[in-house]
């Protein structure tokens, strides 16, 4: 779990010193657009960075991008999927 | 008039009916036919004679559509461009042999800033000596080289002479620079129907013009309709004007699809397709959940050779300005799009070339890749296209480094090299190092 936490919230952190946002304590119910205000190509680097460092990519796995909100959901996807495949979170 | 009086009669028919909503102001087709007679007079003024290439900088607004029209009625090539064009403009220029260009200045007034210009080129020429009108659009090209789309005006126009008063209030997403944007203007002044401006693209500016303005026409793209469900951002606004949403330009997965018919199930979802050098063509879904479509129409003909769409269409352009004809003698162009066939209909499955797609936009690799080459310390670079939930794809690149670096700050020097030479969409969302490319490269040339 902590990895994911990590690696969700210094991927946040990389988007928005890159792009120049307010960056304010993350926080599980954090909307990741309408909350911390990432536009699409701004979340299409998340989930490239998060493919890329924690080696899984839960969206073609059937998961839904659609499903996922929150900066918890996002944690909780990348967690689920992690340990589909029997790795420690 | 270059052949397009019709157009204007056209205009003037719809008299006090709204044309285009801009925030508070609405302007009627009569108060745009008015702008556009002393865009005449300007032109004139500024000594634009017909056949003269006329570029403009901007986002549509009422000046620039009126300025567009004009620009048309008075036999130019107009040359719709964005400031994302940046230091690309004067090359721009030179490929259409622009006797000049309108930018707004600080108040958002367009400005003539002339230049020196020389005709010259025979497809420039053709039209000059015909007295038709043109439009230029640029597109990526493969080596990184912008292709410059000469499209015949009247070509445009044809295809909504006998279109019926059809008043949808519509969102105009794509911007003038935009084969999508440029048809959805000339389909919507047709109909007699308004169009609603929004500078921000982002999904709450959108939500809430829809919800002002009651649009009933929306057209956009797979990534918009992505974000607007990811974001939750429609159960802020009254969208329940709403009754069509197209979608194109890239793509569209069955999940998006189906997540758009859960949330919005009384509109209706209809596929567009188009390219630049074709015009966007009229099509039919199967239904609302369907990705499958028919395409073509009157002035359209298809054929599928091995598993790669071809098309003939009458609104084709007429060439590019700095490349050779991709037209085969008989007129087809291969659009290089995989389909899968049923019956009569199609379903686009993607682009077989090296060619990123994000979210409409097209990316070639070789560009971003003799960018990044440029960046000290980046020995070898290569870009491919990741597939990606949100865009479609996004940009990747895996360099080689003269020396170690730490990954986090390699990131975000790339970037910071990139922004201001790449469009957003075409800067690396992921970077990694690897240790030897040329061996990798060696592999893929292998599998081929």
């Amino acid at each position: 779990m902590e990895n994911v936490n990590e690696a969700v919230a210094s991927a946040i952190r990389l988007i928005q010193d890159q792009q120049g946002y307010r960056q304010v304590p993350l926080k599980e119910e954090h909307r990741v657009v309408k909350d911390l205000g990432l536009s699409s190509l701004d979340v299409a680097q998340l989930i490239a960075t998060l493919e890329m460092e924690l080696g899984v990519d839960p969206f073609s796995e059937g998961v839904s991008i659609m499903d996922v909100h929150t900066v918890g959901e996002l944690r909780q996807v990348y967690t689920a999927s992690l340990a589909r495949k029997g790795q420690t979170p | 008039m270059s052949g397009l009086a019709w157009a204007r009669d056209r205009l003037r028919a719809f008299g006090e009916a709204p044309f285009v909503l801009d925030g508070e102001d609405v302007l009627t087709y009569a108060a745009i036919d008015r702008e556009l007679t002393s865009w005449l007079t300007r032109l004139d003024q500024a000594g634009v004679e017909p056949g003269d290439s006329v570029a403009f900088i901007g986002d549509y607004s009422a000046g620039s559509i009126a300025l567009f029209l004009a620009l048309l009625l008075n036999g130019n090539v107009a040359v719709p461009l964005t400031p994302e064009v940046g230091p690309r403009r004067d090359k721009f220029l030179d490929i259409v042999e622009a006797r000049g260009f309108f930018e707004p200045d600080g108040q958002g007034e367009l400005q003539w800033r002339p230049r020196a210009a020389q005709r010259r080129h025979p497809l420039l020429n053709r039209l000059r000596q015909t007295g038709e009108a043109g439009v230029v659009i640029f597109s990526s090209g493969t080596t990184g080289e912008s292709k410059a789309s000469l499209l015949q005006a009247s070509r445009l126009f044809d295809k909504h002479r006998d279109a019926k008063p059809k008043p949808l209030r519509t969102l105009i997403f794509l911007k003038p620079d935009h084969i999508g944007g440029v048809n959805t203007l000339f389909s919507i002044m047709f109909t007699g129907g308004a169009l609603v401006l929004c500078g921000d693209r982002s999904p709450r500016a959108i939500c809430a013009a829809i919800a002002r303005h009651q649009v009933q026409l929306l057209p956009t793209t797979p990534t918009f309709l992505n974000m607007l469900i990811l974001s939750e951002i429609y159960r802020d606004h009254d969208l329940s004007s709403l009754e069509v949403v197209t979608y194109g330009a890239e793509p569209m997965p069955q999940s998006t699809l189906t997540a758009v018919n859960r949330v919005f199930p009384e509109v209706r979802l209809k596929q567009t397709y188009g390219l630049t050098e074709l015009g966007i063509f009229s099509t039919k879904s199967r239904d609302s959940a369907s990705t499958w479509m028919k395409v073509g129409g009157p002035g359209v003909e298809t054929k599928i050779v091995d598993g790669t769409l071809w098309v003939r269409a009458k609104a084709a352009m007429l060439g590019y300005l700095n490349a050779p004809s991709p037209f085969d003698e008989d007129g087809w162009y291969n659009t290089n799009d995989k389909v899968e066939v049923d019956g009569e209909h199609l379903r686009i499955l993607g682009r077989e070339q090296d060619i990123i797609n994000v979210g409409g936009e097209k990316v070639f690799p070789a560009e971003i890749e003799s960018l990044l080459l440029e960046m000290p310390g980046v020995r070898e670079a290569v870009v491919r296209g990741k597939k990606n939930p949100i865009t479609g794809q996004v940009v990747t690149a895996v360099l080689t480094l003269d020396r170690p670096e730490d990954l986090n700050s390699l990131r975000k020097r790339v970037f910071a090299f990139c922004q201001g030479r790449l469009e957003r969409f075409k800067i690396p969302a992921v970077v990694s190092v690897a240790d030897n490319l040329v061996s990798d490269r060696f592999k893929k040339i292998r599998a081929l």
